[in-house]
């Protein structure tokens, strides 16, 4: 059990990168924290013939958290623990310091990326459901500095499938900013045992008006299927109403109803992992209500 | 062969040296620099026996290649106290294991110290919880946790009744 | 004994928490373990090992991988000249032997058996070439499931074992047929004690050294036995045992594991000596989890007679034993000992036990930490809960009904062992007090009335320890002449912590300072035998030998000091590093002037040989068995079937303590693998027999995140089976946790009337039992 030989280059900036990735075609894997590319590769599941480094690009090209009038803008480099930690993020996108703080262990945060970690796009990965519900957009560059926008909704695509392209690099996640008041998000996750990966994860983001009726309500789960499963139904249900236990009961048989296939394994099957879907589905969203009515509150 | 040339700052000295590009920081650490207190139990990230500091974050170090550290500041277990020292001039954390019998076979150990060592870092005074949660990372087969939870809780008091932080920096 | 007595001393450390000795190496990183000991010129092997659970082997081709750079060499068994077949059952009729090459020449009987070994001069370079040994295979029909495999229409492994049998043993004491006539009721139980991995963090690995000149072999070996593992790996390799030197470095966990002779310990070794160059192999995780042993893996089936106050009067057992691919020495007696220990703490009269041992296409079953036991611990302490919930009885009242009584000790069970000794109404009236068990009833039933799934479970265990008489253990002491003490102890540690207690008996007989004791051990150049580090033994056995060693070489210190003093007949107190006529501490000398006297030969008494060392061999009047009640509550939440422990008490009885530290810590470690086997462990093959659980993200053990503070206390009740009057400690948590759990999950769950009948228990299984009462 060890890893195979490949040549290494440790790009200085992102356009070296990308020029690396074009030149080296499919062989070539970029690594960023290695969480979880590098354990693959130690078990022979991964053979890379070339490896590009982005660690040793200058951090602060991305590695960052910004703001600006519309979006909050996360670099792809930042970690985990950064994410966890940021008091923008915190502020701006609760649902994702929530997430990064039930990722793995410690060391994992230390090291792992968001950008890593979505690129990998395990369907337990824990960023998918709470990126996918809160209409985070990935932006990619390729080496010819063209740069594209993907919707976290088209941004997953398969079991460690992504929309990138061969020769593009994601650099940066934006999540659009909401009003402070009257938005509420949440991520809960049942793990097979504790730092493991999701049997289930669910994120669910609620806006609602001043009288408490909803305007919007998502529920996003992972761990369910080979992509990100967006319920669809509690978004267009949803709107105009008045989010009461009966109604969260009904979302509840929504999510039964949108989770086809489920995938099993030797910690759940998948009748399990449909049940589980709908007793999450119904925490998350509880949460994330109970949060959207704290009055003032700067939840989203 | 692809080869790479690697300078790490491991336990307050610069060595470099030439090693295939798939090393990893564990190998490196291990078998170039003859520090065999870093551990290898897993290779997948599992087990934390191999967790090292790396720019002042704990990472499991069977995750990261060698090549990745070029340039970093590594703190092994080895550079925990202060060399040719005996036990009254351990880390207050290893002699708080010696004293609460956090540890039994010994293999999980140097990873488990060095995952204490980035909490009360972060944290001087956590709660039983959050040592729980910090050392979730380190599987350890002898001692079911909870003489290693006590050794940090005391780790913890003894380092803030002296000099807080100050005590816990090498 | 000779005019001058031997004073009995002040006990002033046995008895005593000390700090470990070896504690400042393992937190500075200086411990040494297999994998840092590099040697000149060492070579690196790694194993070809089979993709199939089940295959005949045609043809290996190793050209290709002999042509890599840095490649030595590919041996296969054709080329493991002058060796024998692994070790498996000689002369026993009843058992199916299995000859089994080193290396998988003609079958290859589980995933991830060794078929060929390759030297190369690098790690990488060894694993790199191995996809270039070119091995043909025809596939054949493996054999998975127990049940499937008893049947006469199987696959079966061996060609030569029908049915898939191994054995098939049938014991009977007592009258069971009247006993199961006399019955009010008759409660069936069936089980399934799963498959598990002794999972050590540290895995197994071997570095053999060939050294031409003299002819004489090292072995560095992560072993629990190092003479043992000597004696076996010679006669595998038909050589003397006097030409191979076994040394066991610091060894990171075995817990049973790494007290057998594997396939890749003798392979390394020929390998040294065919190259004549040191030879290292360290095992990867992947490979651990697929070829080390495992462990437990029973079906099991229990029938009690009962009377309608719960007084048990008749108990009939049935244990299909997974053996695995092969039949070793010990998975041959682990299910013994199952049937031996099956009555447990219960005076039951009428016993009856049949054991299949069946062959599958999986590695083989060994022993893991209480290796047995905690299967017949499972088994009894499972029915008897069982048992109280069909009579409407409390898991206590019916314990108590059928406890064996103490003045009934030492007690002959039905299955022919003798208990030492027992108070196990005491140790149970005491773990009620200390968990405050009524409470914790008043805190449940306040829990149910709220909709909470609260249950307490209750587990009185026994075991068997202090293997054993005629099987016993060997220690020396050596006092240098300057005045050093150091023990040579047999049996050799994975973590348990040998050394401190056995300083702390030396320094009490010796009355020296723990500072002047050295304790050595894991090296067969320096003792004539020791025995494995087992069965909870190392206290009781090792003790006891250091104990009488200790004896000895105060006998004679006292002799000489009294001639050198001039006295007859006078009783002589060693305290404080002096040795002394009793009652008068002006007129004595010091410790090391007896032992610079003891090396001159005109100094010590006419007739005495010079020096002091002394050595003992030490067997038992008898195995020893410890007990206790440990109690648990958990939480099931209903909607996920997560289980939650939210309390557990623990109060054994192992009789004396030496180092009360090093007691609980055993106690701490014990419970949370029962626990592990509980909740989450399990050794999961599909149908073709490939492992799906080789990584530790897949095969999982607990982390410090979901666990509760145990609780510990004891009571006291020694064994007259050793002279230091202790019982052992090492697997008493393991064999309580597991039922305890269970029991408890399974009260939580009792407005569901459900039987847990499997583990771990995952969320999944545990939701299935609770929707699956409708």
């Amino acid at each position: 059990m060890m890893n195979k030989p490949f040549d290494y280059f440790a790009p200085k900036s992102i356009s070296e990168a990308v020029s690396l990735l074009k030149k080296h075609g499919s062989g070539a894997k970029l690594i960023a924290g290695g969480q979880s590319l590098v354990p693959l590769m130690n078990l022979g599941l991964a053979a890379p013939r070339q490896i590009i480094d982005l660690t040793h690009i200058k951090k602060d090209s991305l590695s960052y958290v910004k703001l600006d009038k519309d979006s909050l803008m996360i670099g792809s480099m930042t970690t985990h623990s950064a994410v966890e930690n940021s008091p923008q993020i915190r502020r701006h996108c609760r649902i994702l310091s929530e997430t990064a703080m039930t990722i793995a262990d410690v060391q994992v945060r230390n090291r792992g990326t968001i950008g890593g970690s979505v690129c990998h796009a395990d369907p337990a990965g824990d960023y998918l459901a709470p990126l996918v519900a809160v209409d985070a957009e990935f932006r990619a560059i390729n080496p010819k500095r063209k740069v594209r926008t993907i919707s976290a909704d088209k941004f997953f695509v398969d079991i460690f499938t992504t929309a990138l392209k061969r020769d593009e690099l994601l650099t940066e996640i934006r999540v659009p900013k909401r009003p402070s008041t009257r938005n509420g998000s949440a991520y809960v996750k049942h793990k097979y045992v504790e730092g493991g990966f999701a049997i289930v994860g669910a994120a669910a983001v609620v806006s609602v008006n001043k009288d408490g009726i909803c305007d919007r309500a998502k529920v996003v789960l992972s761990g369910v299927s080979t992509r990100p499963v967006r319920v669809d139904m509690i978004e267009k249900e949803f709107r105009g109403e008045n989010l009461d236990e009966r109604a969260i009961e009904e979302a509840g048989r929504i999510v039964r109803e949108a989770v086809h296939d489920p995938l099993s394994d030797i910690h759940a099957s998948a009748d399990y992992r449909r049940e589980m879907a709908v007793v999450f589905a119904k925490r998350a969203l509880r949460l994330a209500l109970a949060r959207s009515r704290k009055t003032g509150a700067q939840h989203n | 062969m692809s080869r790479v040339m690697v300078r790490v700052r491991v336990n307050g000295a610069w060595k470099e040296a030439e090693v295939d590009t798939r090393t990893l920081l564990v190998d490196l650490l291990r078998e170039e620099f003859m520090l065999t207190g870093t551990h290898i139990g897993c290779l997948t990230g599992n087990c934390g026996a191999c967790t090292v500091m790396m720019d002042d974050l704990s990472v499991k170090s069977c995750t990261v290649l060698a090549a990745q550290a070029n340039g970093a500041d590594v703190l092994t277990i080895e550079g925990l106290a202060p060399k040719d020292s005996g036990t009254s001039n351990l880390h207050p954390i290893q002699q708080a294991f010696i004293q609460h019998h956090g540890l039994q076979c010994g293999f999980c150990t140097p990873g488990m110290i060095l995952s204490a060592y980035q909490l009360l870092m972060r944290n001087p005074k956590p709660t039983e919880e959050e040592i729980r949660v910090s050392i979730a990372g380190n599987l350890c087969r002898c001692t079911g946790y909870q003489n290693i939870l006590k050794a940090i809780s005391a780790a913890s008091e003894r380092t803030l009744q002296q000099s807080g932080k100050r005590a816990l920096r090498r | 004994m000779s005019a001058v007595q031997v004073a009995v001393t002040r006990k002033q450390l046995v008895g005593t928490s000390q700090k470990r000795m070896e504690d400042p190496k393992f937190v500075s990183g200086s411990g040494r373990y297999i994998d840092d000991i590099k040697l000149p010129g060492m070579l690196y092997a790694a194993f070809v090992r089979s993709p199939h659970a089940h295959a005949r082997v045609l043809k290996i081709d190793a050209s290709k991988a002999l042509k890599q750079p840095g490649v030595k060499a590919v041996l296969t068994n054709d080329e493991l000249k002058g060796i024998k077949n692994m070790p498996t059952v000689e002369d026993e009729p009843e058992t199916v032997a299995t000859p089994r090459p080193v290396l998988a020449s003609k079958e290859v009987n589980y995933a991830g058996e060794a078929v060929a070994l390759l030297l190369a001069e690098s790690k990488y370079a060894a694993e790199d070439a191995l996809e270039l040994v070119e091995v043909e295979y025809e596939p054949l029909d493996p054999v998975h499931d127990l049940e499937a495999a008893m049947k006469a229409e199987s696959a079966k492994v061996h060609d030569y074992a029908p049915s898939n049998l191994s054995y098939h043993f049938v014991y009977e004491n007592g009258d069971v047929e009247g006993a199961f006539r006399q019955a009010d009721e008759v409660v069936k139980v069936d089980l399934v004690n799963q498959r598990i991995h002794p999972l050590p963090l540290e895995p197994r690995g071997v570095i053999a050294s060939y050294d031409s000149g003299n002819d004489l072999l090292t072995i560095w070996l992560s072993t629990q036995d190092p003479h043992g593992m000597r004696n076996s790996i010679a006669d595998v390799l038909n050589v003397p045992a006097a030409k191979v030197r076994l040394i066991a470095p610091d060894v990171g966990g075995g817990f049973g594991c790494k007290g057998s002779m594997y396939p890749e310990d003798v392979a390394v070794s020929y390998a040294s000596m065919h190259v004549g160059r040191p030879v290292k192999w360290v095992e990867s995780r992947r490979e651990n989890l697929l070829t080390t042993i495992h462990g437990r893996g029973q079906k099991q089936h229990a029938e009690l007679a009962v009377r309608r106050d719960g007084r048990i009067l008749g108990l009939k057992i049935k244990i299909v034993s997974d053996a695995g691919a092969y039949t070793t020495g010990l998975n041959v007696e682990i299910p013994k000992l199952t049937y031996k220990m099956g009555t447990g703490v219960y005076d039951i009269g009428a016993y009856m036990a049949e054991i299949f041992s069946i062959f599958t296409n999986e590695v083989p079953q060994e022993a893991y930490r209480g290796a047995g036991r905690p299967e017949a611990a499972y088994l009894i302490e499972r029915s008897m809960n069982i048992v109280a919930r069909k009579l409407r009885l409390d898991p206590v009242k019916i314990r108590q009904v059928n406890f064996i009584a103490k003045d009934k000790f030492p007690f002959r069970t039905p299955s022919g062992y003798t208990y030492d000794s027992g108070d196990y109404h005491g140790n149970l009236q005491k773990a009620l007090e200390v968990s405050s068990y009524e409470r914790l009833k008043a805190e449940q039933r306040e829990a149910r009335e709220l909709g909470r799934l609260v249950g307490i479970g209750l587990v009185t265990w026994v075991e068997v320890c202090g293997f054993a008489p005629g099987f016993g253990q060997t220690a020396a002491i050596t006092v240098t002449k300057t005045g050093d003490v150091i023990i040579t102890a047999g049996g050799h540690p994975h973590g348990q912590g040998h050394a401190t207690p056995l300083a702390q008996i030396v320094a009490d007989e010796l009355g020296v300072d723990l500072s002047k004791i050295t304790v050595v051990h894991g090296d067969t150049s320096m003792l004539p035998w020791s025995s494995v580090t087992a069965g909870s033994r190392s206290a009781p056995l090792t003790g006891s030998a250091v104990l009488l060693s200790a004896r000895k070489v105060r006998d004679k210190m006292s002799k000489i000091a009294a001639h050198k003093l001039g006295l007859k007949d006078a009783k002589l107190a060693f305290e404080g590093g002096k040795i002394f006529p009793n009652g008068d501490g002006g007129k004595g000398l010091t410790f090391e002037k007896v032992a610079d006297l003891a090396y001159d030969g005109e100094k010590i008494p006419p007739g005495m040989e010079p020096t002091l060392f002394e050595y003992t061999a030490f067997s038992p009047a008898n195995y020893t068995f410890p007990f206790g009640t440990h109690i648990a509550m958990v939480e099931v939440e209903k909607e996920t079937g997560v289980v939650k422990i939210l309390k557990y008490f623990a109060t054994d009885d192992c009789g004396k303590l030496i180092n009360p530290m090093v007691v609980e810590g055993q106690v701490h470690g014990g419970v949370v693998q029962g626990i592990g086997q509980a909740m989450i462990e399990e050794i999961v093959y599909d149908d073709n027999g490939q492992l799906l659980t080789s990584t530790l993200a897949d095969y999982v053990i607990p982390s410090a995140e979901s666990l509760v503070e145990i609780v510990w206390n004891r009571t006291e009740t020694p064994t007259y089976a050793n002279p230091l009057g202790v019982k052992g400690i090492g697997e008493a948590g393991t064999i309580a946790a597991t039922p305890v759990i269970v029991n408890a999950v399974e009260d939580a769950l009792s407005p569901y009337d459900v039987t847990v009948e499997r583990m771990p228990l995952r969320s999944d299984y545990v939701r299935s039992l609770i929707k699956g009462s409708g």
